[in-house]
């Protein structure tokens, strides 16, 4: 009856009806618009009581609906703040995120959240918890930063910066600068599972607003670190041995060295240009010993002295004083490190495990007891590469001490 | 289920009736039979009132077709017939008529005196049944039938209006040739001759459909184009039973493999030297009269991504601009699709400033992202249709009232968002970046579905459908030849005017493919080359 080329066709338009009813009928079951979004740049964690924790979730707000119109104006309101805190209480994260949602109009979406801001007394209990809800969550990207706030982290959420349109935001920019130690959610989890609950965050804390202007001018900024120790709160550090920090971990950058040198101890200032730093772990007669590395250049960017730079002799000078400020800085650290807190964040423990794995395995439950008395030597070589555009010194060449 | 096998039944019912037909055939062959063109092989007699008689009733109320009764000196009567405008009445008059009737000539000595003596044309021709007479007369040429002949004599003073030879509106190329097809056949095959001189360059006159009998030239060259394969075009243009064939385009359609497919299977161009590039590469070129369009099989993808203006261009610009019209035609084809998938399934793809600024300028949109980019392409399609359809001087009014409509208050009223107007702008001039206006739509129209199943589930179906239509793009075949060659099937020497485009001194070999064994196109020491410039 039915010729086969009629077959075929039958067979393809069963297949195709199949295939077009399944794909429009399913209806885009789980699209959502943009629009629906609560985008949630920033979120923030408080101890509220005893049981109770706060979750402050800043949120991006676009700019109202039809203000596009008027093409001059929306560009002064774009300049605005564009974010709303929005909080709430629960025995964890999840429940008090599940109780912002309730109150929030659009599905809250955690898939752009760049800055976790941990409240003090948060982190003086204990973070892993929390840590939990952030990790686990599918859209939560593991390179979202997080930071230990020195006051509650609501309030830092709140601010509005004026050289940026949210505190996320600011706090994002400060680790493309490099300048402070940054710290990820994903790195921050790496550095806790391998070392016991050790680990370092950049701690935030609000400024005062600049001299005669309103207080609601007030900013947040980086000072120093947190340090952790079985995941709560060992100690805060400050901004010099968090370079201190930053140079054992070889996450230095663009940072400005100043030196006192020559006879009048007059300051020179040398700027990084590059910087590396390498742990090399030794165990020899069971003394645990760890050689850092230190790998600079420098350029000169102001000299104040009578050092004449431009003769190797002032160059050497110069490179033997910013070489022995870097290992003060570092031995600095260390001590605090080794005798004070007994935390590890400077990477001893990882590049061990790294060179002696079947040793560490054995001893790694002793880590607290070996770590104070890991040995350390230093070998810090400094280049000057650039004596910037001036050549002579600030005063003639004549009096010139080095050369 | 069961309605589905019920709607089946149903189907089967009413295509098993259809079968009953033999009649309805049988009746639509006559049909067809008439339509034939006249294949009279009526003689011609030595009665010149039937002669004249028979070709009158033929040619009845066809007020264009001229007999015109002459004495031939005082003695014999004749007749020239000829159609208005086809003929050259000047020259008609000059060298047929004043001679013949101004000379003392008489029958006596046969007809082949006549026209050693007295008709001074350079193509005359006997004719012997009136089929002859119509061809002869379709032609253009001028039918003289003389009293007490059995034969009519043909004289070839056909007039011609043709189109001046011009750039091709189409392919125009800043450095190459700027000449261009036109509707004749004659001339067109006088361009490519003019370019490839050798006798190898072959072409074999057809004559298609019924009733405009439309003259078809397959044209290649001996030795390097594959004899079967030229027999193989030439079989499938003669099984065309078509009342008309009007351009190139029906025969494109009717002979090639897949016409189901969106993607063309031949290759379109009103430039001769793209004809002549392609004869030498042993491609076969196909001619039709009455339109510039001249076909060029078997092609692959790549042909129709390829600028005859790649060829004239330093190589390393060429290369460079093959590249970039590879990145642009995946842009054309899925980058409205990549848009709706990111932004309705896949928010935390998008860097986080590029998301507020897309998130702000969303904020007022009243649709859904698939929706607002269904608007906008078919918008844009609607646009392109208008400013090629209308004269050109409406048409740029046209893309100007598109342009602010579209692009700002459309905008500004909070229709759509400006990153979807980007989007849309930016896919529009892809696919025109493609050398060849036939892919470039095709993949437009490829871009709809995507965008649905984009749509529907996300970049999966983004993925689903570029799949799909790399799949369909490697079964396809042109002529035998895969789609997809010399990529899909690697054929790692023909790469190098694919990937790349080699410098002349390197491209030593034809594509392999379409060759015979013949694939040499220079001796292969580009070693001598190099040295020289060395030195």
């Amino acid at each position: 009856m039915i010729s086969k080329p009629e077959a075929v066709v039958r067979g393809w338009g069963v297949i195709l009806m199949v295939t077009v009813s399944a794909c429009l009928l399913s209806g885009c079951w789980d699209r959502v618009e943009v629009n629906d979004l609560a985008t949630i740049t920033a979120a923030g964690i408080d101890q509220y009581s005893d049981n109770l924790i706060e979750v402050s979730l800043q949120i991006y707000t676009p700019p109202r609906a039809g203000s596009s119109t008027d093409m001059s104006g929306s560009e002064e309101k774009n300049s605005q703040n564009q974010s709303t805190v929005i909080s709430a209480t629960g025995v964890n994260i999840a429940d008090a995120v599940s109780k912002i949602q309730e109150k929030v109009p659009r599905l809250l979406f955690w898939g752009q959240v760049e800055v976790f801001v941990l409240g003090h007394e948060i982190v003086k209990r204990n973070i892993a918890g929390h840590l939990d809800y952030i990790l686990r969550v599918p859209q939560i990207r593991g390179s979202a930063l997080i930071f230990a706030s020195r006051t509650k982290a609501k309030e830092i959420l709140a601010l509005t910066p004026q050289l940026r349109s949210n505190s996320a935001d600011m706090l994002e920019e400060s680790n493309n600068l490099k300048l402070n130690l940054t710290m990820s959610v994903g790195k921050l989890n790496i550095m806790l599972e391998g070392g016991n609950g050790t680990g370092i965050l950049p701690s935030v804390d609000i400024m005062p607003p600049p001299e005669g202007q309103p207080s609601n001018r007030r900013y947040p900024a980086i000072v120093g670190c947190a340090v952790l120790k079985q995941e709560k709160l060992a100690g805060f550090i400050d901004e010099k041995t968090m370079r201190g920090v930053m140079w054992f971990r070889n996450q230095i950058d663009k940072v400005t060295v100043t030196i006192a040198a020559g006879s009048a101890k007059a300051p020179i200032s040398v700027l990084l240009n590059r910087g590396k730093s390498k742990l090399k772990p030794r165990i020899s007669n069971g003394v645990w010993e760890v050689l850092v590395e230190v790998d600079t250049r420098e350029i000169l960017i102001q000299n104040t002295s009578r050092i004449d730079i431009s003769r190797l002799k002032g160059t050497q000078i110069v490179e033997e004083k910013v070489k022995q400020d870097i290992e003060k800085i570092m031995n600095k650290t260390l001590s605090i490190m080794q005798r004070k807190m007994n935390a590890d964040v400077l990477g001893f423990g990882e590049a061990f495990h790294r060179k002696y794995p079947k040793l560490w395995e054995k001893e790694k439950g002793n880590w607290d007891e070996i770590f104070p008395q890991v040995k350390v030597k230093y070998e810090i070589k400094t280049v000057i590469i650039n004596p910037g555009k001036r050549e002579s010194p600030t005063t003639s060449r004549k009096n010139g001490e080095g050369g | 289920m069961r309605l589905l096998m019920r709607l089946l039944w149903k189907w089967s019912q009413t295509n098993s009736k259809s079968n009953s037909r033999p009649q309805e055939e049988q009746q639509s062959q006559q049909q067809l039979q008439s339509q034939q063109q006249l294949q009279s092989q009526d003689k011609l007699t030595d009665n010149y009132v039937s002669n004249i008689a028979r070709l009158q009733t033929i040619y009845k109320q066809c007020s264009d077709v001229v007999f015109r009764p002459f004495q031939i000196g005082d003695t014999t009567t004749a007749s020239i017939i000829y159609i208005n405008g086809l003929a050259n009445q000047e020259t008609l008059g000059e060298l047929v008529l004043a001679p013949l009737m101004q000379g003392k000539w008489t029958m006596d000595e046969g007809l082949s005196s006549l026209i050693e003596n007295a008709l001074p044309v350079s193509q005359v021709k006997l004719l012997q049944t009136l089929g002859d007479c119509v061809e002869q007369l379709s032609n253009g040429n001028t039918v003289l039938i003389i009293e007490g002949q059995r034969q009519g004599i043909s004289i070839a003073i056909a007039k011609s209006d043709k189109r001046a030879i011009e750039e091709p509106q189409a392919e125009s190329v800043i450095r190459g040739p700027r000449e261009g097809f036109t509707e004749t056949l004659t001339v067109n095959l006088s361009l490519v001759r003019r370019k490839i001189r050798s006798p190898l360059l072959k072409s074999e006159a057809l004559t298609v459909g019924r009733y405009t009998g439309t003259e078809v030239a397959i044209t290649y060259i001996e030795g390097l184009a594959l004899k079967d394969l030229v027999k193989d075009v030439i079989s499938r243009i003669k099984r065309i039973d078509i009342d008309g064939i009007l351009e190139t385009s029906y025969i494109e359609e009717m002979i090639g493999d897949k016409s189901l497919s969106p993607f063309p299977q031949s290759l379109v161009t009103e430039r001769p030297d793209v004809v002549a590039a392609n004869l030498l590469e042993g491609r076969i070129a196909i001619f039709v009269n009455g339109t510039p369009f001249v076909l060029i099989v078997p092609i692959n993808f790549f042909s129709l991504l390829q600028s005859p203006e790649d060829y004239y261009d330093r190589f390393i610009f060429s290369t460079v601009t093959r590249w970039l019209r590879y990145v642009f035609l995946f842009i054309s084809m899925v980058l409205p699709s990549l848009y709706v998938a990111i932004l309705s399934y896949h928010q935390e793809m998008i860097p986080g400033s590029l998301f507020f600024s897309i998130a702000a300028s969303r904020e007022s949109v009243p649709f859904p992202a698939v929706v607002e980019a269904f608007i906008m392409e078919i918008a844009f399609e609607a646009l392109r249709e208008a400013g090629v359809r209308l004269p050109k001087q409406v048409g740029s009014a046209v893309s100007i009232v598109g342009a602010l409509v579209i692009g700002q208050a459309a905008v500004a009223a909070g229709i759509v968002s400006s990153p979807m107007v980007m989007v849309v702008a930016i896919t529009g001039i892809a696919s025109f970046m493609v050398p060849h206006y036939a892919i470039g739509f095709s993949l437009r129209i490829i871009r709809f579905p995507i965008m649905l199943l984009a749509g529907v589930i996300g970049l999966l179906g983004v993925i689903m459908g570029i799949l799909a239509v790399l799949i369909h793009l490697c079964t396809l075949r042109s002529f035998g030849v895969p789609y997809m060659s010399p990529v899909a099937t690697v054929e790692q020497k023909d790469l190098k005017d694919i990937l790349v485009r080699a410098p002349w001194w390197k491209m030593n070999t034809r594509p392999s493919l379409t060759i015979n064994n013949n694939i040499h196109r220079q001796p292969s020491k580009p070693d001598v080359y190099d040295k020289q410039d060395d030195q």
